[in-house]
């Protein structure tokens, strides 16, 4: 499900990591290794050296935003029990509007939406999801491979051939590892298609929290500077040649307001209020 | 001129000499086999990627991790790949943990204390052909 494209090659020196450690054991519950020749590596002694800023300002950060499965985990590890699927709202959004931020924005929220709520709604829902992100993913002109592929699961979703945890695995692969290669085909549906998601995963946490009365979790839960940053680098360079998009400058704006909220970094009743008040003013404009 | 081109490379085969080329595809199914043996054991994946690289080269991806969240970040390497290498740095760029095998398909385990920034560091450490690359994956995994 990684589609086998050309990527751009991010290739650093061998330069930061010579003494990484190679004491055998591994992984138990791995499969068995493939064969490789020449297999007895030298084993090194110290730990690796510290990751230099220059190569940290290398780094690829199309892995940088967490998934909706993921902040959901973490609530849960937090002890809030309202579960993000129950808040969830029934939307039905037209993905075949001319403003392709709105839709790349919508694409990434119904896909947080439909990983949510997998275990909960009926198959035919997560089909009906998988439909829309399909459409969206088509005016985004996101490349043939990508809708053939979500035809693909909806077909086996809806002959009962996909459920249970292999249901789970090819949702959450398709959110993990075919999306971000759209990047190349389209390099700026990428990031605006991970606001939307985040956007959504956090206005249900702040719900969450709030319902719950509790601000303590929400510093962990909702403060995540470098992602704020990250979509504020892209909107901000975005905006330039499209100065007129309504989502963009709401996206801004709302973006500002968590970037203030995390350089703050407490998160009190003031701060959830904000969070929920401003990604909501984003997803309302869908 | 044809001729003499394919007769060396039939000979090349015959004698199993050609370079060996990056195998993506090799890498990817392997990561997706040992991403599904995982769920068996309650974890899901977040971020599954592939590459190519030549011996001592890397990747450096940065992920947000959730504190409270257990973290298993998984590396492959294609059959050209003898030792891949995986290192987790802070924010700062401070080693947290790394992988002490020296095994082509490294895993690590991690549960951050509080939800922060991570790179993570593929290093394609040995490959049997130093002269050629290969293909690698990483998977980041929690539960």
């Amino acid at each position: 499900m990684m589609p086998n494209r050309t990527h751009t090659r991010l290739v650093l020196p061998g330069l930061l990591m010579g003494a990484l450690v190679a004491c055998g054991g591994g992984d138990e519950s791995a499969p068995e290794a493939p064969a490789a020749a020449g297999s007895e590596a030298p084993a090194a002694t110290t730990p690796p050296p510290s990751l230099s800023s220059q190569l940290q300002d290398l780094a690829i950060q199309d892995h940088l935003v967490p998934s909706p499965g993921e902040m959901q985990r973490a609530l849960s590890k937090a002890g809030i029990e309202t579960s993000l699927s129950a808040l969830v709202p029934v939307r039905d959004l037209d993905m075949t509007v001319a403003n392709k931020d709105q839709v790349a924005v919508r694409t990434g929220v119904i896909l947080a939406d439909m990983l949510l709520t997998v275990k909960t709604v009926e198959a035919k829902v997560t089909a009906g999801r998988l439909g829309k992100i399909k459409t969206g993913l088509s005016e985004l002109n996101a490349g043939s491979d990508l809708p053939a592929e979500i035809d693909s699961l909806i077909n086996r979703i809806n002959n009962g051939a996909l459920q249970g945890d292999r249901l789970l695995f090819e949702l959450d692969e398709l959110s993990a590892a075919v999306i971000p290669e759209i990047k190349y085909e389209a390099d700026w549906i990428l990031p605006l298609l991970q606001a939307g998601a985040w956007l959504e995963g956090a206005n249900l946490v702040s719900k969450a929290l709030k319902n719950e009365g509790n601000s303590e979790a929400a510093a962990n839960l909702l403060v995540q500077p470098q992602v704020v940053n990250y979509f504020i680098r892209y909107v901000d360079a975005e905006a330039k040649e499209k100065v007129d998009s309504a989502v963009l400058g709401q996206l801004k704006k709302t973006l500002d307001s968590l970037k203030t909220i995390c350089d703050g970094g407490t998160v009190g009743d003031g701060e959830l209020d904000t969070i929920q008040s401003t990604t909501a003013s984003v997803l309302e404009l869908l | 001129m044809l001729r003499t081109v394919l007769a060396v490379l039939a000979a090349c085969l015959f004698l199993g000499v050609l370079p060996a080329q990056a195998d993506e595809d090799y890498a990817e199914t392997l990561l997706r086999q040992k991403i599904w043996d995982g769920y068996n054991e309650g974890w899901a994946v977040r971020t599954a990627t592939t590459a190519e690289l030549a011996q001592e080269e890397y990747r450096i991806y940065l992920v947000t991790l959730y504190a409270g969240n257990q973290y298993r970040i998984l590396g492959v390497g294609d059959k050209d790949v003898s030792n891949l290498d995986l290192v987790l740095h802070d924010s700062d760029g401070n080693t947290v943990t790394y992988d002490e095998s020296s095994d082509p398909q490294p895993a690590l385990e991690y549960t951050p204390d509080s939800t922060a920034t991570y790179f993570v560091v593929v290093h394609a450490r040995t490959l049997a052909q130093a002269s050629s690359k290969a293909g690698v994956g990483m998977a980041v995994t929690y539960k």
